[in-house]
């Protein structure tokens, strides 16, 4: 008996050491894809080739050098941050207003609007890849920017709809109430009291549409030709031939991934929180 | 969880709120923008593409021939069609398995009184929000047959792998490790918020009843987290189902069809063949496919309508 209580404390402390060592292996794994990309982007082409890998080596800058001399990396970078941060904006503007009349107004059939535009995020890409394609050729808008703005909205809509209702439900009615018997519209009363008040709802669904917007392959790469080519189809047409250029290819994705990572560290609890969102309770 | 929230109140406070704001013409004015997007651009599509799966067309030319449901009998009759469903299924099916499993393991650890657990978290994390389209770059010179890392760890050790992304009965298996990869994080999170939801007395009440820690997992926490565990398989399949990203990067399909998920395959058939009606058909069997599952998620789990 007494001996059992003895070593309890001991087998503790070895099973937190044992939980600590398993957590800090699968870190290492699910870690060495980036780190190993960052590395190969900055390792000269001769280190890149080496065998055994070399795990030191004096850093280079070439295969940056090297990428953005391609025309079309600088650009695709351009148009991915055009893209992302208007599709982004206008997605809030005019999702923020619907969550806003969801929240405060009753109507029958509410749940179903609510439940219509919530589906919209679940609509599969790849199945509607097709009509949009032929409808931007028909109206003479592919290769345009603007297009992927628009249908990158039928994505972030819904996920500004479903966060930033959540949050508006939070923030009390007396106070648009008592703005509007002062004498503000609807419209005042929304934008100036509830919207501020509804902020980190705001926040966390304007980083979930703008990485939503700067990951997309698919709809880039099907309405796009080269003028308005994002990032990441840029990232893809590396890929094509026999001796892959490694070094600049992973210098092209670090590019790709740093500003999602950069953004995912900053927010990272209420990031968690939004991706999650109608999972955790 | 309760639903009351939601139903319309007939309460004094509320009265007073809509001669306020005023009736719904306001609602409908902020609601406005939100719908015109959404219909221009998913309704009509998605009724569009239904139209095109009745013709057939090479986009082009000015005749489109109306075929009825030729173009999907023709599907149903295509070893390439099964194939791409035999291939998408595995995947799904792989992902969502061995995410969900290691997705748990990370979760029941994490939950352990560990110092640092909020970075755990974070890094975990980062695969899922990486774009899809650099994680297969990376993953593809990881695996390259003779400059890749894999191959190497494996020669380190005396082991021949095999060519990987172009070997017919490995390629798979790749993507499959690189979607669990972008996974798991996902799963944790998630298991990780319900974990944390379960009261602590239950534990303490089974301890006193001399149940072992594994007695405790198996009889406590799996139950409880029988919802979180569906909502997670669902999500899962819906995601997979459509994986077009990864194949698209990594090995456009082969080789030999053997990762031609139904997401490359429609991609194929759309853009590559200008087989326009044929590929509608495509995309609306898929269409079907992933409508019933959200469906049947959505019913089941009242849309998180009812989550704060």
């Amino acid at each position: 008996m007494s001996q059992g209580v003895r070593s309890t404390p001991r087998r503790k402390h070895l099973w937190h050491w044992l939980v600590g060592l398993l957590l800090l292996g699968i870190i290492v794994l699910t870690l060495f894809p980036f780190l190993w990309m960052v590395a190969a982007s900055l390792k000269s082409r001769a280190d890149v080739l080496a065998f055994p890998p070399v795990w030191v080596f004096s850093p280079t800058l070439d295969n940056y050098q090297k990428a953005l001399s391609r025309v079309d990396v600088i650009r695709s970078l351009v148009n991915s941050i055009f893209i992302a941060t208007t599709s982004t904006g206008l997605a809030l503007l005019i999702g923020t207003s619907a969550a806003y009349a969801l929240a405060r107004w009753d109507w029958r059939g509410k749940r179903d609007l609510w439940f219509w535009i919530i589906s919209n995020r679940f609509m599969s890409p790849i199945v509607l890849a097709l009509p949009f394609f032929l409808m931007a050729r028909a109206l003479g808008a592919l290769d345009n920017p603007w297009t992927l703005v628009a249908i990158y909205l039928t994505f972030n809509i819904p996920i500004v709809v479903w966060i930033v209702m959540d949050q508006i439900r939070n923030v009390p009615r007396d106070l648009d109430e008592a703005a509007i018997v002062d004498g503000a519209t609807p419209f005042q009363a929304f934008f100036r009291v509830v919207l501020p008040l509804a902020l980190p709802g705001v926040v966390v669904s304007a980083i979930l549409c703008f990485i939503f917007s700067w990951n997309e392959l698919l709809y880039a790469l099907v309405l796009t030709r080269s003028a308005s080519r994002t990032a990441p189809v840029a990232a893809t047409s590396f890929m094509s031939g026999y001796d892959l250029p490694w070094g600049e290819i992973m210098a092209t994705g670090t590019m790709i991934v740093l500003p999602v990572i950069v953004f995912a560290m900053l927010v990272s609890r209420h990031l968690v929180r939004g991706l999650t969102l109608g999972a955790v309770k | 969880m309760n639903g009351v929230r939601l139903q319309p109140t007939s309460t004094a406070v509320h009265r007073g709120w809509r001669r306020t704001l005023g009736e719904l013409p306001s609602a409908l004015l902020f609601l406005l923008p939100t719908v015109a997007v959404l219909g221009t651009f998913n309704f009509y599509p998605a009724l569009y593409s239904l139209y095109l799966s009745l013709f057939e067309w090479n986009g082009l030319s000015p005749h489109r021939e109306f075929v009825g449901l030729a173009n999907y009998t023709r599907l149903l009759a295509s070893g390439e069609f099964w194939n791409s469903l035999r291939v998408t299924l595995l995947y799904a099916g792989g992902v969502t398995l061995l995410a969900l499993a290691l997705g748990l393991l990370v979760a029941v650890l994490l939950n352990q009184p560990i110092r640092g657990q909020a970075l755990y978290r974070v890094l975990y994390f980062l695969p899922v929000i990486t774009p899809t389209v650099a994680s297969g770059v990376v993953w593809k010179y990881l695996f390259d047959p003779t400059q890749g890392v894999v191959n190497r760890g494996l020669a380190e050790v005396g082991l021949e792998g095999p060519s990987w992304l172009s070997d017919p009965s490995w390629a798979l298996v790749a993507v499959i490790v690189v979607g669990v990869w972008k996974r798991v994080g996902f799963n944790m999170v998630v298991y990780l918020a319900a974990l944390q939801g379960i009261p602590k007395t239950y534990y303490e009440a089974a301890q006193l009843d001399g149940a072992d820690s594994w007695q405790q997992f198996r009889h406590i926490t799996l139950p409880l987290l029988a919802p979180t565990t569906f909502f997670l398989v669902v999500t899962a399949l819906i995601d997979a189902f459509q994986v077009f990203d990864l194949v698209y990067v990594m090995t456009s399909g082969g080789p030999l069809g053997s990762t031609d998920v139904l997401g490359y395959y429609l991609y194929r058939q759309g853009f590559r063949y200008s087989e326009l009606g044929f590929a509608s058909a495509v995309a609306y069997v898929m269409f079907a496919l992933i409508f019933l599952v959200t469906v049947i998620q959505f019913r089941l789990t009242r849309g998180g309508q009812d989550d704060a």
